[in-house]
């Protein structure tokens, strides 16, 4: 494998699992700061795209 | 490199200058390079044009050489220098004429520094200047296995000549050429005053060829040429790969991540509509990552008075946040409500019955919750006043009997940043793609096609 390779197949994989622990702590725009933000609609986390459900 | 062993030579009829006889037996002129005549090679050499005051292009091939190609030995037989005008611009370029006992005749192209080998392609394949100016659409041909497409129609002057050829050159002679180009080769379809004739040619190694030949000074090959072979060496395949996986990748997690919406911390608090307005005190217990406050409106509640209500009445209870002494919490947002009732029986609630309340981790800590009604429909169906006193109508028991949830979840993920990480790799594998695309546009950056919309 190639140094180019290499390289971004590690980039890849870092940001990759580095986003996911990110994304394990709950991070996101409404939940950074000091800010508590309102969500309405159906519940749940109100993704990107709007998914998740109230348990 | 070596000279051709083994040559004969004859002596210019013309100036008497010694000629070596390298080109075989299809050879039908011969082109001093001394005195620039040109001699009927079938006719014991007579003179049959003469050719003065021409000015030897400058090429690294020499007549005589000789060298492999494509595992076949070739000799330099002949040399042309074509120049063509258009618009303003003009190209020249230098044929050398090559022979091969094994494989007979071929060109050697100098373009650009880049080497064109080029032979003649016997197959029943045309394509003319007309049709293409007929045609809406570059022109294609499939043959072989190859499919090419239109590049460009150019008209070569001789401008130079020397050496043997299987025709009869002359000085001024025009060629047009219609040239159609596959991935690694093209066809040139030329067409002079007395003939047609199609060739097949293909970019060779311009080092590996000029050692062979043993040329000091091998050209330098500049720019991309027509019929250079995408080199990528795969890293924009595995780029490509390896981006759409990953792209994959960040949005399964984002779905899972956006569906791990936590767990309930504590035992709910249930408020009754009829102890509204109220205070209620929360704990924002401070653990790793955002804590979710929900509340849920009772979205129906059956009438048990008389004179129930013709349509489903709500009311909505606004929620302020504030410190356990009552001051205003400045980080809260101001328009947080939930309406009670609203909904049809039978019916799931609808969205206005949940609204939440997301803390960030450094917002842990105790909170006090104020809950008042701000508003209530249809207008017709009760009035405000009925909450406050005594219920006297089915309308104001309809949601009167009704409750807000209030439920703490915490353990939440989301899947925000991952999908934003998607965006990234969705643009890396753009660019994967666009390496060949954009190295496939400066291949056909010379081609003459101009559709007329």
């Amino acid at each position: 494998m190639n140094l180019f390779r290499t390289i971004f197949l590690a980039f890849t994989i870092v940001a990759v699992l580095g986003v996911s622990y990110v994304a394990y702590r709950g991070a996101a725009p409404d939940t950074s700061g000091r800010q508590v933000s309102l969500r309405t609609g159906s519940g749940g986390n109100s993704g990107f795209f709007g998914f998740g459900r109230v348990k | 490199m070596s000279l051709a062993a083994a040559t004969t030579s004859v002596n210019c009829t013309s100036c008497g200058a010694g000629l070596d006889v390298l080109g075989g037996g299809r050879v039908m002129v011969h082109i001093c390079p001394y005195c620039g005549a040109e001699l009927d090679v079938q006719d014991n050499y007579a003179v049959i044009a003469k050719f003065d005051g021409l000015k030897r292009p400058d090429s690294p091939f020499r007549i005589g050489m000789s060298g492999k190609i494509r595992g076949a030995e070739y000799t330099v037989i002949g040399m042309l220098e074509f120049r063509e005008r258009y618009r303003g611009q003009t190209w020249t370029w230098i044929d050398h004429q090559l022979y091969s006992p094994t494989h007979g005749y071929a060109w050697l192209t100098i373009e650009d520094g880049h080497l064109v080998f080029t032979r003649r392609y016997r197959r029943p394949v045309w394509l003319s200047e007309g049709q293409v100016e007929r045609a809406d659409h570059p022109p294609t041909i499939t043959i072989d296995g190859e499919r090419y497409r239109y590049y460009e129609t150019s008209t070569g002057e001789i401008t130079f000549a020397e050496g043997e050829f299987t025709w009869a050159p002359k000085i001024g002679d025009k060629t047009t050429t219609v040239t159609v180009l596959a991935d690694e080769a093209m066809l040139g379809f030329s067409e002079t005053n007395q003939e047609r004739e199609v060739y097949r040619s293909e970019l060779v190694d311009s080092a590996e060829v000029s050692a062979s030949f043993g040329v000091s000074t091998p050209p330098v090959p500049q720019g991309v040429h027509p019929m250079t072979p995408y080199q990528s060496g795969g890293n924009d395949r595995f780029m490509l790969i390896t981006s759409l996986i990953a792209l994959v990748a960040c949005i399964v997690l984002g779905f899972f991540f956006d569906n791990r919406t936590g767990t309930v911390v504590g035992d709910p608090i249930v408020l009754e509509t009829r102890q509204i307005p109220a205070a209620v005190p929360i704990t924002i217990p401070n653990v790793t990552g955002p804590v979710r406050l929900t509340f849920d409106g009772t979205p129906y509640v059956t009438p048990t008075l008389a004179n129930p209500p013709s349509i489903p009445v709500y009311a909505r209870a606004s929620i302020d946040l504030a410190h356990p002494d009552g001051r205003s919490v400045s980080e809260a947002p101001r328009r947080a409500v939930v309406t009670v009732g609203g909904q049809r029986q039978g019916a799931a609630a609808g969205s206005r019955n949940h609204t939440e309340l997301v803390f960030p981790s450094a917002m842990a800590g105790d909170y006090q919750l104020n809950l008042r009604w701000s508003g209530q429909g249809p207008t017709s169906a009760n009035t405000l006043a009925g909450f406050e006193g005594e219920i006297t109508s089915a309308s104001q028991l309809h949601f009167a009997e009704g409750n807000v949830t209030i439920r703490t979840y915490a353990g939440i993920s989301s899947g925000y940043w991952l999908y934003r990480l998607a965006i990234v790799f969705v643009i890396l594998a753009i660019i994967a793609l666009l390496g060949k695309w954009n190295f496939n546009r400066k291949r056909w950056s010379g081609s003459d096609w101009t559709s007329e919309d």
